[in-house]
């Protein structure tokens, strides 16, 4: 989830990064998942892949008086995902925001699957309790959420034997991976 | 040199003790305090929930909690069931493990939605959280750190916490001095020796040398100084360490005011702490009775300091 060990590049993201963003939100989590993006611009760390980034008009002008320094930002705003190999990822803080607007593509599971779904564990399907917005299309991505309603991390649609979601991405991901 | 070996420290350090509490007494109950783990404490993070809330679900987890008296977000943790780092609500960033006397610094600097703010050692978040979490995510925070693993722990942090209004930049925040005269509010937690840890981590009772705590010093000083140049006139500048060592605290302020004019310490705006020290081995700085310590065993917390400056408009 880091831009990694070459040094940042701080840029404006691309139109068809942009494009991607919005595309990838709103197929899978619907378009008032875009209402997330209001009210920023977006840009872009590019170092071995593409951080994109939601800044604030405030932090906008920060990095402008960072630019003096000549030294490019790590990180900045809200951190939104990664493009990579052509598609785009959503980060946890990003699906944070979302899971209370989407209009599909959050499927709420039991007490027992969310806690191992924080370890790294697929969902079953007899885990799921319901889908928000009907039944996902194969490979879509899918917030996965506990029954009071919070993003526990990110999924993968996929009917595999008694599994229903992959797990691509999870909270657990602080402890793992963050330190 | 008993009480050093008494209780595993090294020699200067024990010494000096003696001079800070000026008893044979005090310097006891201090190293008898230093023996005994810290009551762990959380800040609950208003950006992402209620504190009450927080407090009703982590009871339902059999978590025994107290308010901290001079920390509006602040609980110590007096019994838990789980390791504090590993519940649903850590990970969804609801709070952050954090030592009651290190929160003090934020509530010091007090930044609004209006403020340009600077974090000049800001990995691992701790403070960058909470000062993002009064401002109520608006404003903007510039979060400096130098080293490259502790900059991903950071950005963790800002990540897991729901901050938005921050930039992470990786660099010695030294190297800030162009900025002048831009940021309203500065927090310099400074790297330190970290001998208010000690509770916590009794591995420091030796591996800090006489050699690391003037060098300790010198940076702190540099530091100080630019935290001092990039804050705008009429700004404020709080400056903290989690140690306990004058050298690292009144020394570095005091060493700052002289080489600096036009900046003066002021009231904390906390209600918790000791005055610093005024005199220490031949060094009078009066000014310092405005700067705020804190021990275990006077306390209950690590040891700390926190001190607050204003520029002169």
């Amino acid at each position: 989830m880091q831009a990694g060990e070459r040094e940042v590049v701080f840029r404006k993201a691309s139109p068809w990064e942009k494009r991607l963003l919005r595309k990838t939100l709103a197929d899978s989590f619907g378009e008032e998942a875009l209402n997330v993006l209001r009210g920023g611009e977006i840009y872009a760390v590019e170092a071995y892949w593409v951080e994109l980034h939601l800044l604030g008009a405030e932090v906008e002008k920060l990095t402008g008086i960072i630019g003096r320094l000549g030294r490019h930002p790590y990180s900045a705003g809200l951190f939104l995902g990664w493009v990579r190999r052509g598609s785009f990822t959503p980060s946890l803080p990003l699906i944070q925001l979302i899971v209370g607007i989407a209009e599909r593509g959050v499927v709420y599971v039991s007490e027992k699957a969310g806690m191992l779904f924080l370890y790294g564990r697929d969902i079953l399907c007899s885990s799921v309790l319901r889908v928000k917005g009907g039944k996902p299309r194969r490979r879509q991505l899918v917030i996965v959420a506990n029954k009071r309603g919070e993003a526990l991390g990110l999924g993968v649609f996929e009917k595999k034997g008694s599994v229903c979601v992959e797990n691509k991405l999870d909270l657990g991901w602080y402890l793992r991976r963050a330190g | 040199m008993r009480l050093a070996e008494k209780y595993g420290y090294l020699p200067y350090m024990v010494e000096r003790y003696l001079e800070i509490f000026g008893s044979l007494e005090e310097t006891v109950e201090f190293l008898e305090a230093c023996e005994h783990p810290l009551r762990r404490s959380i800040r609950c993070n208003t950006l992402k929930t209620e504190c009450s809330s927080l407090e009703s679900r982590l009871r339902e987890k059999g978590f025994r909690l107290e308010p901290v008296p001079w920390a509006p977000h602040g609980f110590w943790v007096t019994g838990s069931t789980v390791s504090l780092g590993a519940t649903l609500e850590y990970l969804l960033g609801y709070y952050y493990i954090q030592g009651a006397a290190s929160m003090l610094p934020a509530y010091s600097l007090s930044p609004t939605a209006d403020d340009l703010v600077v974090d000049m050692a800001a990995a691992p978040g701790g403070k960058t959280t909470q000062l993002a979490q009064l401002m109520g995510n608006r404003g903007a925070i510039l979060a400096v750190e130098a080293s490259r693993r502790r900059v991903k722990a950071l950005r963790a942090s800002l990540n897991r916490m729901g901050v938005t209004n921050t930039v992470v930049l990786r660099m010695d925040a030294r190297m800030l001095a162009p900025l002048k005269n831009t940021f309203s509010k500065v927090l310099l937690d400074a790297p330190c020796t970290g001998e208010g840890l000690i509770p916590l981590d009794p591995s420091r009772k030796r591996s800090r040398t006489i050699g690391d705590l003037k060098k300790a010093s010198s940076l702190q000083v540099e530091l100080l100084l630019t935290a001092i140049d990039i804050a705008s006139p009429g700004g404020v500048i709080v400056y903290s360490t989690c140690s306990i060592a004058p050298e690292e605290n009144e020394y570095v302020v005091s060493r700052v005011l002289r080489m600096r004019s036009g900046v003066r310490v002021s009231e904390p705006g906390i209600s918790v702490g000791d005055p610093g020290l005024i005199e220490y081995r031949g060094l009078l700085f009066e000014e310092a009775k405005m700067c705020r310590r804190l021990y275990p065993h006077r306390h209950g917390t690590e040891g700390f300091f926190t001190c607050r400056l204003v520029k002169e408009k």
